[in-house]
């Protein structure tokens, strides 16, 4: 078997998963976009007042690291993770599972379209794949029309938009190849901007779109693209931190948005639009922020995302009524006698929080904040399950 | 066993929404107060209006969590305890509505509640006492009096804030704020609270080019030319050429009603038996559109009228909401209230797609769709709504429900619609085993552009898409696809029914 790593930059992992059907993710961050202000590139004059980013390969390495780290699925294994990053310097990733390191393509257009290319080329071994993206950066948005910036935007002035992503025939093209099962997340602004109006054919569709393309493929092809935001609204993200949407997606993937399929439990995407803006406006609120980010999507498929091994673990979130008393008590959850510790005053390093997240399986619950001195604890009692639990003691 | 009867109380409905509020009932303990091994869990759909309930049976004796989530995405929980041989009644209400005439408005998450409004505005205004304590030169907080926030509620809603999209940032508001500070409110398209008025269609057949657009117009279209407001909605000037010689819709009528922030459009459909011969010797509907100034431009809407087609039943009541008058802001919402798939469409509206699943899987389990889909043919429109959310959402690898075979003939049986030629098109797309129903689906496709824009988003989101997917070798579809694009980029996508803004001319 050729190395999968020669003819992929992108490519960080990769499982052979022989005749099997599997999961392929690409995960692209574009923070950094060299003909804007500040990109050391020459200055494009159509830079739309956008700025350079430092949230995109933040979130975009955090999401690549947990689908390598956790994402375990009987039904459709991990089959390869790719990753782009456009930063200052060519950017390097550590898989951890592996050890291995990589300097991963800088998300030029021509790397991107490469990157894409190969991570559908690996999916197209059966139409049963699922294919997920996550991409992150810039977003312009006009009616059903969307463009995704990427590194190269405004490097040619006579076509600026040669560096970005046409949304509508991208995913046209894409729904031509064989992966059946076709999960996008864009988690970016969708601002409205004349130039995309004026623009409705500008950008890279990436893929040619071949009415033959799935000709005696017997599935449905389900595809199912989602937005962070709203229409004409921004997506946000703290400075050099992963965004509110790859971190909700992560809590999401991981078992809020679970649910039962008979006998088994499945990631789907339901009701994802609603925990992702459920997380999103969570913290938000959680960092007084006047401002809200409701998910989206203008087309649904329902797809499987992931089957989980065993039953989910539903964030909960755990806050005391008097945030003074934190360095006194101790907190954790208790169910059927086995206790999980949730904050230890006296454990090494530990922080006070306003709010403690953990993770816990479905189920009921009591949750205690014991005095390290001594005294009668505070106790509540409290259902797990999807998308969260908020408690407070 | 035991039992639930749910209900969603909404008074002014008119009458009950037999299909109104999808609820999700969790058991989360058993009868001896555990969480269970193998936990009950079911969807349903409950009526929304002031009798019907949902009965939810077979239910094991425990603890139960019962959720309601409103096609706004707000969630209603209650808990309750069911015993053998138990019935448990659960009430949800989601508060009042700001007035009747709002009443579907807001169960379909289209506005807020007042309650909700003053709850966010005093967050606002903590935010605003948070803001002017971290400012260095500020001497003391700003103080807002409850009767202030009334106002900023008011002032809120007219520069197209809701409760749900919120503001951009608080800078943006903070602005506001010193625009306002010592200004009288002013609000536009008022003519004072709660005003109601009977409006004919305005149109007249031989008017002027105007420079100002109307603010509301009732105008019909010719079937047969129907694929002339493709071009004609890109511009201004294009629009307000077509529109000279159009003529204003006499089947219909509307009924205003604002309450200086919004404006509620009651359209009635009076006559729905009106036809025109079509080419083929067929008597088709003329097709009716809802016009709106939106500043110096115009929101347009094909309607999705007669609705039923039928005059064996009654006809559905269409209700466009405008917000913040005749601004260049404010949201426009279509909806249709009707009893069997009007929630359906809500969600459908809103994204909520799961939602919006669970409600046809209801209708279907109830054969309701059967009924109204059948060949008889009753209500198209229904039928296309039933197959945008039914398609997308079915199970893979599930059989396809029966009423799936009734809507591939939607194309041949209303030779008007074009979303019954886009439903055909791509599922002949999707499902394409042979070459031969590729080419099936790009004619499909090329008729439903002919037949002009769909009545559905998803309509138009189908055809762009189709036309495209062949544009590379088909030189016919990609003209029509470079049309259909251009439309597209004016469409608000997060719409259940086809709303195009045309911004004025620079």
């Amino acid at each position: 078997m050729p190395d999968p790593f020669a003819d992929d930059k992108a490519l960080v992992h990769f499982v052979d998963l022989a005749e099997r059907a599997g999961t392929h993710v690409i995960v692209v961050g574009i923070g950094h976009y060299d003909h804007l202000p500040g990109g050391g590139g020459t200055p494009t004059q159509h830079h739309l007042n956008l700025k350079q980013l430092t949230s995109p390969p933040i979130s975009a390495r955090k999401v690549a690291s947990w689908f390598i780290e956790s994402f375990d699925c009987p039904e459709k294994p991990l089959g390869s993770v790719s990753l782009v990053l456009s930063e200052p310097a060519p950017a390097t990733f550590n898989n951890s599972k592996t050890g291995a390191s990589f300097t991963v393509p800088t998300g030029t257009t021509a790397e991107v379209k490469s990157a894409l290319a190969a991570w559908v080329g690996r999916a197209e071994a059966r139409a049963e794949s699922r294919i997920i993206l996550y991409f992150s950066g810039h977003g312009l948005a006009s009616g059903m029309d969307n463009l995704y910036l990427l590194r190269d935007y405004g490097r040619d002035p006579q076509d600026p938009l040669s560096g970005a992503l046409n949304y509508q025939r991208f995913v046209a093209g894409l729904a031509t190849r064989k992966p059946s099962h076709q999960f996008m997340l864009f988690d970016a602004c969708r601002s409205a901007d004349p130039i995309a109006a004026l623009n409705t054919t500008g950008g890279q569709g990436i893929f040619f779109a071949d009415p033959a393309g799935r000709l005696g493929i017997g599935l449905p092809m389900q595809q199912c693209p989602v937005f962070s935001t709203e229409l004409d609204r921004q997506a946000f993200g703290r400075a050099d931190e992963a965004s509110l949407c790859a971190r909700a997606f992560i809590r999401a993937m991981s078992g809020a948005c679970s649910k039962r399929v008979g006998n088994a439990w499945y990631i789907t995407t339901d009701h994802l639009v609603d925990v992702l803006t459920d997380f999103q406006n969570r913290e938000l609120a959680q960092a007084n922020a006047p401002m809200q980010q409701a998910a989206d999507a203008n087309r649904f498929a329902r797809i499987p995302l992931r089957k989980l091994p065993g039953v989910p673990t539903i964030p909960v979130f755990v806050r005391l009524a008097d945030k003074t008393a934190a360095p006194n008590v101790l907190i954790r959850a208790v169910r059927a006698n086995v206790p999980r510790l949730i904050s230890d005053p006296k454990s090494a390093g530990w922080q006070a929080q306003d709010i403690w997240e953990t993770a816990l399986e479905i189920g009921e619950y009591s949750f205690e904040a014991a005095p390290l001195q001594g005294g009668a604890a505070i106790v509540k009692s409290d259902t797990v399950m999807p998308s969260f639990l908020e408690v407070e003691l | 066993m035991g039992q639930l009867e749910l209900r969603f109380d909404k008074r002014n409905l008119g009458s009950d929404l037999k299909l109104g509020v999808v609820a999700r009932v969790r058991q989360i303990k058993n009868a001896e107060g555990k969480f269970p091994l193998e936990p009950q869990e079911r969807e349903v759909v409950i009526p929304a209006g002031t009798s019907a309930t949902r009965t939810v049976d077979d239910l094991p004796p425990g603890t139960y969590r019962i959720e309601a989530r409103l096609p706004s995405g707000q969630v209603l929980r209650e808990t309750r305890k069911v015993a053998d041989e138990q019935s448990v009644g659960v009430v949800f209400d989601a508060g009042h509505s700001p007035h009747e005439w709002l009443s579907f408005q807001r169960l379909a998450g289209n506005v807020p509640s007042q309650a909700q409004y003053e709850e966010w505005v005093n967050k606002i205004a903590e935010q605003i006492n948070e803001f002017a304590k971290a400012k260095a030169d500020a001497a003391k907080p700003i103080q807002i009096d409850p009767a202030t926030i009334r106002g900023w509620a008011r002032f809120l809603h007219g520069t197209h804030v809701t409760i749900q999209p919120v503001l951009k940032s608080i800078s943006d508001l903070l602005n506001k704020a010193k625009e306002l500070s010592g200004a009288v409110l002013t609000t536009s398209g008022a003519e004072g609270e709660n005003k109601q008025v009977d409006v004919p269609p305005v149109a007249a057949p031989d008017a002027p080019v105007v420079a100002k657009p109307a603010e509301f117009e009732l105008l019909e279209a010719d079937p047969a030319h129907a694929s002339s407001l493709w071009d004609a909605v890109v511009s201004m000037p294009a629009w307000m050429a077509w529109r000279q010689n159009t003529q204003p819709d006499a089947t219909l009528a509307a009924q205003r009603m604002d309450d200086r922030q919004l404006t509620l459009w009651r359209i009635d459909q009076n006559d729905r038996g009106r036809r025109v011969v079509a080419p083929s010797g067929k008597p088709v509907p003329l097709r009716s559109i809802a016009v709106m100034q939106r500043g110096d431009g115009v929101d347009v809407i094909p309607l999705p009228v007669p609705w039923p087609l039928t005059t064996a039943m009654p006809p559905a009541a269409i209700e466009i909401l405008r917000e913040a008058g005749t601004s260049e802001s404010g949201r426009t919402t279509l909806t249709v209230r009707d009893e069997f798939v009007g929630s359906m469409i809500m969600y459908l509206s809103t994204g909520r797609m799961a939602d919006a699943a669970a409600v046809l899987a209801e209708a279907n389990h109830d054969r309701l769709i059967e009924e109204l889909i059948s060949e008889k043919g009753d209500n198209p429109f229904a039928a296309c709504a039933a197959y945008y959310v039914g398609f997308p959402t079915l199970p893979a690898g599930e059989t396809p429900p029966r009423w799936i075979n009734w809507l591939e003939n939607l194309m041949d049986l209303f030779e008007w619609l074009p979303d019954g030629a886009v439903i055909r098109a791509a599922y002949l797309l999707k499902t394409a085993k042979v070459p031969a129903d590729l080419d099936a689906s790009l004619a499909a496709f090329k008729t439903a552009y002919r037949r002009g824009m769909p009545f559905y988003t998803a309509g138009l989101q189908h055809l762009l898409n189709g036309l495209y997917t062949f544009s590379a070798t088909d030189a016919e579809a990609k003209a029509m696809h470079e049309k259909v694009a251009a439309v597209a980029c004016r469409v608000n996508p997060d719409r259940a029914f086809t709303q195009i803004t045309i911004a004025p001319a620079k």
